[in-house]
């Protein structure tokens, strides 16, 4: 596997040109290019975050529109209700419980989350990159889950279904939408201020 | 059931597509802000202009009409906007959104498998403590 499978590889063969990391990850090459050969790490990708992005929108728009994930409107795509209304489902039906649902998963859940999970263990494990990682923080990991579900459910929505209600023509989800990127602009400053400390 | 049928081919899809280019709804914005790279951010956009685009032409298409959306009254949208804050500002700190949290727990990141127990008993909560905690507040 050469750097030549690495869009514009080429052009950085220049020498004199300090070390330099491209930002999807393919090269790291030294400034000395007559001495050292390039490294690469991993495959260089195909699909896009564009092409991702693409996609998740025709898909979450067809599921709400032609296969019935609704009502609510613009329920097509959301990790954070979609995971509630499994979570929540399964308790019901196995222990008599009365938690909330969405009326698109009455009688039976939908199950994106599940989907999400197997789709990307099935794309780690064809491309070699599954191995387990050693938790680094588990505890505050769990916290922020619980966090991040509880915010979601108070706005009706994850960062995903946020941003497809605003699509969809909805003044509070927009509203949402913004709150979210001034929260992570706000969380992004608060990281860099604590690690330059 | 057709519901939960679909939601299951497009979750895995969506996954597979997710492990391939890394999305993150999250990471976009924090990856401009930090070091000026829009690759995700791009993807964000695109998911965005995409579905504006595609809710008019599936209504077209014929696809049953939408309820009409209910007027939000000014407590949902302050609700909508401080929750979408912290759904961004803890998203952040870790580490990603909810659904590049479940790739990076399919790829065998154990921190993140920690976040999806946190994130279903999360919804527990919210159902057990935190809902009727605010309606207390708020009523």
């Amino acid at each position: 596997m050469g750097a030549a499978q690495c869009k514009g590889a080429g052009r950085r063969r220049s020498a004199s040109r300090p070390l330099r990391k491209d930002s999807r990850n393919c090269v790291i090459q030294m400034a000395d290019t007559t001495t050292v050969e390039p490294v690469t790490i991993g495959r260089p990708l195909r699909v896009t975050a564009m092409h991702t992005g693409v996609a998740a929108a025709v898909l979450a728009v067809a599921a709400g529109a032609f296969f019935e994930v609704r009502p609510p409107e613009a329920y097509g795509l959301c990790m954070a209700c979609h995971g509630r209304d499994l979570v929540n489902w399964t308790l019901n039906a196995g222990l008599g419980t009365h938690l909330a649902v969405a009326p698109a998963s009455l009688v039976f859940p939908v199950l994106t989350t599940i989907g999400v999970f197997g789709g990307a263990l099935l794309a780690a494990v064809l491309r070699r990159e599954f191995r387990w990682w050693m938790p680094e923080r588990p505890v505050p990991s769990f916290a922020y889950g619980a966090i991040v579900m509880n915010c979601a459910l108070i706005a009706g929505g994850c960062s995903i279904r946020l941003l497809l209600r605003s699509a969809a023509g909805e003044t509070a989800g927009l509203m949402g939408f913004a709150g979210m990127v001034a929260g992570v602009v706000a969380g992004t400053y608060w990281l860099r201020w604590s690690a330059s400390r | 059931m057709t519901a939960a049928v679909a939601t299951l081919v497009i979750g895995g899809i969506l996954g597979y597509l997710a492990q391939r280019s890394r999305m993150c709804f999250v990471g976009g914005i924090r990856d401009f802000v930090l070091i000026r790279d829009t690759y995700l951010l791009r993807g964000l956009a695109a998911f965005g202009l995409t579905a504006w685009v595609a809710f008019p032409l599936a209504a077209v298409a014929g696809a049953p009409a939408a309820a009409p959306l209910d007027a939000a009254d000014a407590l949902t949208i302050v609700l909508t906007v401080v929750g979408g804050f912290g759904v961004g500002y803890v998203s952040v700190l870790a580490n990603g959104c909810p659904m590049r949290q479940h790739v990076l727990a399919a790829q065998g990141v154990k921190s993140s498998l920690a976040y999806l127990a946190g994130f279903f008993g999360g919804a527990v909560l919210f159902h057990m403590v935190t809902a009727p905690l605010l309606f207390r507040i708020l009523e």
